[in-house]
């Protein structure tokens, strides 16, 4: 059952429910492509320490 | 043509005929019917990813065990961390533009969570008593504004209008003498935040739909007293209050007659009180659609005393546009100075003759002048029948059932006294004032207009 739009709402623009899938799926894709940006600097720092660690444990040996 | 083309060419024909039905779209089912459907999946998606992202940092954290990261190595960690909940921050309210929502209104949507976290019983009766100043009566005003929008934050309206009323008899008492007025008790500081916190309660949009059912909305229900007891605390907080019941009025039409009653008792509960605000008080009045009848009276009396121009313009207006009815013992039940500032304007709009009047304000009209008639006494009551001598002309309508309902009265009040001429009052064992104003009235009238 379709909810009611958020009351109060100045504005809100008329859209069909194929323009809503759309922004839907766009902001899922942008989303998606956030959190690769962010595993991805998190994999390099991963990388950056584990190199630092190894080095470390060289030069220990 | 053989017996094979003739098949195949039925075939063909037979699929050229089943083509729209194996081909046709299936229904496409979309998930979202409303923008709001979207937004909601929007801010849910992104607070689990968030909540995942987290989860997964911390992971990774305890896996490197932190206290072996370089003090870059965390920064550039929490860096990163920022950097994502910043992006997902923007997606979203980008998201949200696109679908209409401004970040003010969505940030006070979702302020609802806050309401709706009721403290139990016991924090409640806490928060009340340091609101109320402590055991000892000691507790700075500051902790008891914070205390009071913290009991606020999750109360009714109604229980907020009752705090209210409890600050104002509160100051009441100091003012009467009763408590001395000190920092620890007097309250408009504290009135002033409840206020605040309800206008604020009232701004969201929905407030009323989910707080105030209709079947809720009376007068008494709504605590206009409360309201009314508010209005001790000042010009500003009178300001407040008309200004709340101005914007629920607005936004919610069908509490315009409510919250007019409700205006005219917080007004005319404060009559001795000097305020701003008459202007919009006879602009309530004269509000077309605003089904207002005897409480508009109510607003006119309060009114007049500290605005008498505007309250009179607004008087005359709200007689025009048909929003006074004025009914039976709305003259009567005024006080004296009130009566006689409506009386005044009264007979300034009946010199201009009721001939814009339909025939049920006539009668009310009628039966409001007779029954003022009735009771009237000393200089209201000489104004009043001059007043009908001195307009007669130009309503002859009104004054003939004014005098006709005076003619009842005496009937009336006969039958009512064992039939007595003498209009005796079996009780008291004389002459009661409403009988001699019947007959004191007719007979003064018919003297002057013999024509009736």
């Amino acid at each position: 059952m379709p909810q009611p739009d958020l009351p109060g709402s100045p504005k809100t623009p008329n859209f069909t429910p194929q323009e809503l899938q759309k922004i839907y799926n766009d902001f899922e894709n942008d989303l998606l492509q956030i959190r690769k940006k962010m595993l991805e600097e998190l994999k390099g720092l991963d990388a950056v320490i584990v190199a630092r660690k190894i080095k470390e444990l060289r030069e220990s040996i | 043509m053989d017996s094979t083309q003739t098949s195949t060419e039925s075939t063909a024909a037979t699929e050229k005929q089943e083509t729209p039905r194996t081909e046709a779209p299936a229904p496409v089912h979309y998930e979202f019917q409303t923008p709001h459907e979207t937004q909601s999946r929007i801010e849910r998606v992104v607070e689990r990813v968030v909540l995942e992202t987290d989860a997964m940092v911390d992971r990774a954290l305890k896996s490197w065990a932190p206290e072996s990261l370089s003090a870059a190595e965390q920064s550039q960690m929490g860096t990163i961390q920022r950097s994502f909940h910043d992006a997902v921050r923007a997606l979203k309210e980008k998201y949200d533009a696109t679908l209409g929502y401004p970040q003010s209104q969505l940030r006070d949507a979702n302020r609802e969570p806050e309401h709706k976290a009721q403290p139990n019983e016991y924090q409640r009766m806490n928060l009340l008593n340091t609101v109320k100043g402590g055991a000892d009566g000691t507790t700075p005003m500051s902790t008891r504004v914070k205390a009071l929008g913290e009991y606020q934050a999750a109360a009714a309206p109604k229980d907020m209008l009752t705090v209210i009323a409890g600050l104002a008899a509160n100051l009441n008492e100091s003012k009467a003498g009763v408590r001395p007025v000190t920092e620890s008790n007097f309250a408009p500081p504290l009135a002033e935040a409840a206020l605040n916190n309800l206008s604020q309660k009232f701004s969201r949009s929905d407030a009323w739909q989910t707080e105030v059912p209709k079947q809720e909305l009376d007068p008494d229900k709504l605590n206009a007293d409360s309201l009314a007891r508010a209005m001790v605390f000042g010009v500003k907080a009178q300001e407040q209050v008309i200004g709340i019941m101005e914007k629920v009025s607005r936004e919610r039409p069908e509490t315009r007659e409510v919250m007019a009653a409700s205006l005219g008792k917080v007004v005319f509960n404060r009559l001795g009180t000097r305020f701003e605000t008459a202007d919009r008080v006879a602009a309530v009045l004269a509000m077309p659609q605003v089904s207002t009848r005897e409480q508009s009276l109510d607003l006119l009396s309060a009114a007049i005393i500290p605005s008498p121009l505007k309250a009179r313009s607004g008087f005359g207006e709200a007689v025009r546009v048909g929003n006074i009815h004025l009914s039976e013992n709305t003259l009567e039940t005024m006080p004296p100075e009130v009566q006689m500032a409506a009386l005044q304007e009264l007979h300034k709009l009946l010199e201009t003759g009721t001939q814009g009047l339909d025939l049920e304000t006539m009668n009310i009209l009628a039966d409001n002048l007779t029954a003022a008639c009735l009771s009237a006494d000393g200089q209201f009551g000489v104004e009043l029948r001059d007043m009908l001598v001195s307009v007669a002309a130009k309503n002859p309508d009104l004054l003939g059932r004014v005098l006709q309902g005076l003619e009842q009265a005496r009937e009336e009040l006969e039958k009512e006294s064992g039939n007595s001429p003498s209009g005796n009052d079996p009780l008291v064992g004389k002459v009661s004032p409403a009988y001699k104003n019947a007959v004191d009235f007719r007979s003064q009238i018919i003297a002057v207009r013999p024509g009736y």
